[in-house]
């Protein structure tokens, strides 16, 4: 097995685990909020006025961990559908926009809030969508490993000169980011399969990835 | 079953609130909060009997506070939230002096079995 190999499946298999965490919190919030409200039919507490504000509030909360269920479940049926093509067309903000659900609860874990800044009009582009999910997957990594404490990633798909750029903006203090690592060697291997250039703007905390419209010739795993 | 003061600690406030609600429906005291700072601010002001951790927050992991509470309060249960398939870390949070660890999504029957459990070990 390569490391290349290793590499991607540590990438499936960190989202993975994300999903199935967030989803493992989701289902204990309905199992709480559902057991709540049999709580208080048990009682008889139905027709109190407090109780009956309660179950609505649960009730709600219900609805909205099942929409929250919903959006990471078709998020990560996104990324599940990467493969389907080596090479395919892909808009750049919906494949931006379905790791920046999942790495979310990441970036939470670190205090760091995710933004996406993403304009209206589609950014198709042909490319290979597994590498390139991982590219942005590893960029975000290399990103939030910066963080020594909360701050904010401003994530803005644009399109640039000749293709279009990928920007990751960071805020937040006592900023300190490695350009030596194993991430950042690991982005530029992958940023040279899919003949991206990447540009690290320290003053500015500004990580770019400038992506083609189209690529030519094979980039393969 | 005597009536105890539990403290639980889970960023995610309406898993929190509601399996709170849920507890002082059977005559339990609970004070919910979402961080483990929060829990340790809350420990210094007040202990509690048991105390209900989630093992993944932002911030200080619930491994972290573990540690934390084990230092100031040796003999103060503490049982471990996990939402994860794999027991490693729940296993590892035992090592740390935990008393045990359920698995998200909870039975409230096992959850205050355990509580007891824990309560009547620690005296």
């Amino acid at each position: 097995m390569s490391s290349r190999l290793e590499r991607i499946e540590v990438f499936w298999g960190q989202l993975m685990a994300g999903y199935t965490h967030e989803m493992k919190n989701i289902l204990a919030t309905i199992n709480e909020s559902g057991g709540f409200i049999d709580d208080i039919y048990r009682l008889h507490k139905q027709n109190d006025p407090a109780y009956q504000k309660k179950i609505q509030i649960s009730l709600d909360i219900i609805r909205q961990q099942v929409e929250r269920g919903e959006l990471l479940s078709s998020q990560l049926n996104a990324l599940a559908h990467s493969p389907d093509q080596e090479i395919g067309s892909i808009s750049l903000q919906d494949t931006v926009s379905v790791l920046v659900g999942l790495y979310e609860r990441f970036a939470r874990r670190k205090k760091v809030t995710l933004k996406l800044d993403a304009p209206s009009e589609g950014l198709s582009m042909t490319t290979n969508q597994v590498l390139m999910m991982h590219l942005v997957f590893v960029a975000l990594e290399w990103t939030l490993s910066g963080f020594q404490s909360t701050g904010e990633i401003l994530i803005r798909p644009r399109k640039g000169h000749s293709g279009y750029l990928l920007e990751i903006v960071c805020s937040g203090e006592h900023l300190s980011h490695d350009t030596a690592g194993e991430y950042w060697s690991l982005m530029h291997d992958l940023g040279d399969k899919l003949q991206t250039d990447l540009q690290w703007d320290a003053s500015g905390s500004v990580l770019s990835l400038a992506f083609p419209v189209e690529l030519f010739g094979p980039a393969s795993r | 079953m005597k009536v105890l003061k539990i403290l639980l600690v889970d960023d995610e406030q309406e898993f929190v609130t509601a399996l709170a609600e849920r507890l002082e429906l059977r005559g339990y005291e609970v004070r919910a909060v979402n961080s483990g700072e929060e829990a340790l601010q809350v420990l210094e002001a007040d202990v509690p009997q048991a105390v209900v951790l989630d093992l993944k927050m932002p911030g200080l992991s619930g491994l972290e506070v573990l540690k934390r509470i084990k230092e100031q309060f040796q003999s103060l249960p503490v049982l471990l939230l996990t939402g994860y398939g794999s027991t490693k870390d729940g296993m590892k949070g035992m090592q740390f002096g935990a008393y045990d660890y359920l698995m998200k999504p909870l039975n409230i029957d096992d959850l205050i079995t355990k509580v007891h459990e824990a309560v009547n070990a620690s005296q």
